[in-house]
């Protein structure tokens, strides 16, 4: 399996944000999670990623437990991820961003090519010499997108890559995410807008309380009754 | 006038002197976090290492090289050995075991080479006279290092990797991670470059003063308000701060001198009260 965990639980004193959550994830499949605010999704995500330190259970990446992973360990293994809150480096510029995962690669002997590549598949070369706290909120997403890829990563977490973007620049960011799953990375996204989320995923997770209460075929969980309940219906 | 001239003359080989010292715990605590009380002791250290090795090979430029090197392994070891160990410890810890490293020091020195103060033989690099006053060539040869020094912790951050990786560990250590920096080593070398500045700050001033028990007591006093004045871990600003502070001492010194022990922390208290953060600190 490619991407594993296993009685997966934190909690924080006593409040347990995941619950036991065991589910395995295919190569090659975006998949989203979704649910209401508060269920636990940037803390799964942050246990995948290596943010967070599991309270329980395991994680296992390409039969590797991986659970007690440092996170640029993991991240050197070929797992990224993005924010949920735009997560850049302010300071310094569009290229230097995204020089910075690249430098701990092995392979990086044209350096400034690579560079290159990513910034003009994220359309961003010709902005690549401002410091990335000017440019536009909609570039940071994508900037932090590029920085994500950069690590050539197997498996990509986006913790809400649509967060705070216009209705009519949100197509540019689907299309990239799409692309990256055309280019071979597993893609795994938190969302809330439905409507984005079907028409990227593959598999979709809904989670509540911690716990996933649903998991299938992005065609069929629109019709699972518990999550219009819970999640589509209600917000 | 002439004589305002001479004391910034004066103060300014006095700034590059705290310069070289300040940078290098604002270069430790940019990043790593940790705000190290034994600077002060590595900087003693700088001294009594150059004064033994001075004895030993009787050439000055090499017991300063080799002295400061020595110290950086010594802060490379105390970082790898023990403060490690508290990163993810809650600052208390980190000031404790500082501290306890700076009461080691003090007696590891003392048990060493006692208690007297110890100087070199004159180095007789001589005199010149500037505005009717006598100035030592040696304050040259301060002044130089730390404008060199400037120029290498440039070149050092904006053209080489390793400077990239650390201004992205200084800016967001959890992101740097996430893109694959390994903190580790980049701890490892800032202890190891932050106390071999403050070793080669010691060895400095041998030719002027000598090498004392106390002197790491001052230094750290004047290295913390240069860090906190400049911003916590910002190298610029520690830069600034250092050149305010020399200078506005040295002034001081020849107007108003009963105020010269007092003024640098007025000028820091000025300095929180109209810019909290620090001078090129972020809110
Ligand atoms: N570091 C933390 N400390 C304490 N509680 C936290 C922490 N992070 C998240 N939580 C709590 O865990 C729950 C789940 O949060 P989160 O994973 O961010 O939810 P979601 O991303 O699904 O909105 C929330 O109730 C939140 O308040
Ligand atoms: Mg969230």
């Amino acid at each position: 399996m490619f991407f594993r965990v296993e009685n997966l639980t934190k909690k924080f004193g006593e409040f347990t944000a995941v619950n036991n959550v065991s589910v395995s994830f295919e190569k090659n499949v975006i998949t989203a999670i979704i649910g209401p605010n508060g269920a636990g999704k940037t803390t799964f995500v942050n246990l995948c990623s290596g943010l967070l330190k599991p309270t329980n259970g395991y994680i296992f990446f390409n039969g590797e437990d991986i659970t007690n992973y440092k996170i640029h360990k993991r991240a050197s293994l070929g797992i990224a991820r993005t924010f949920q809150i735009v997560n850049i480096f302010q300071g310094l510029s569009v290229w230097e961003n995204v020089k910075i995962p690249l430098l701990s690669r092995k392979n990086t002997r044209d350096i400034d090519n690579t560079i290159t590549k990513l910034l003009t598949f994220f359309k961003l070369e010709n902005i690549r010499y401002t410091t990335s706290s000017e440019i536009s909120h909609g570039d940071q997403r994508l900037l932090e997108m590029c920085m994500a890829l950069a690590l050539n990563p197997q498996l990509l977490f986006l913790d809400e890559p649509l967060a705070g973007i216009n209705p009519q620049d949100r197509g540019v960011i689907i299309e990239r995410i799409v692309e990256m799953k055309r280019s071979g990375i597993t893609v795994i996204f938190i969302e809330h807008d439905i409507e984005s989320v079907l028409k990227m995923a593959d598999e979709i997770i809904v989670m509540h309380k911690g716990e996933i209460v649903a998991k299938g075929p992005s065609s069929s969980i629109k019709e699972n009754d518990f999550v219009k309940e819970i999640y589509l219906g209600g917000c | 006038m002439e004589a305002i001239f001479f004391q910034i003359l004066v103060g300014l080989s006095t700034a590059m002197l705290y310069w070289v010292v300040s940078v290098g715990l604002t270069f430790i605590f940019g990043v790593t976090r940790v705000l190290n009380f034994a600077h002060g002791s590595f900087y003693m250290l700088g001294a009594f290492f150059a004064l033994a090795l001075f004895k030993w090979t009787n050439s000055f430029v090499l017991s300063i090289a080799l002295g400061s090197l020595a110290v950086g392994v010594v802060g490379l070891l105390c970082e790898r050995g023990v403060i490690r160990f508290t990163y993810s410890l809650p600052v208390a810890f980190q000031l404790v075991l500082t501290f306890g490293l700076v009461l080691i020091f003090e007696d590891l020195v003392r048990f060493i080479w006692g208690s007297v103060p110890q100087m070199i033989r004159p180095l007789g690099l001589g005199v010149v006279t500037i505005a009717g006053r006598r100035f030592p060539i040696y304050s040259f040869v301060i002044m130089g290092t730390g404008l060199f020094l400037w120029i290498i912790l440039y070149f050092l951050l904006l053209e080489t990797k390793l400077g990239l990786m650390i201004r992205a560990t200084i800016s967001d250590i959890e992101l740097a991670m996430a893109n694959g920096i390994n903190p580790h080593l980049l701890y490892a070398f800032s202890f190891f470059f932050g106390s071999f500045l403050a070793g080669l700050g010691g060895a400095l001033t041998l030719p002027m003063c000598s090498a004392s028990l106390g002197m790491g007591e001052r230094i750290i006093i004047y290295s913390f308000i240069i860090t906190v004045m400049g911003g916590l871990g910002n190298i610029k600003g520690a830069f600034m701060s250092s050149l305010i502070i020399g200078i506005s001492e040295s002034l001081c010194a020849f107007f108003m001198p009963s105020l010269t022990i007092a003024i640098s922390y007025v000028i820091l208290a000025l300095v929180l009260v109209v810019k909290p953060e620090g001078i090129y600190g972020e809110a």
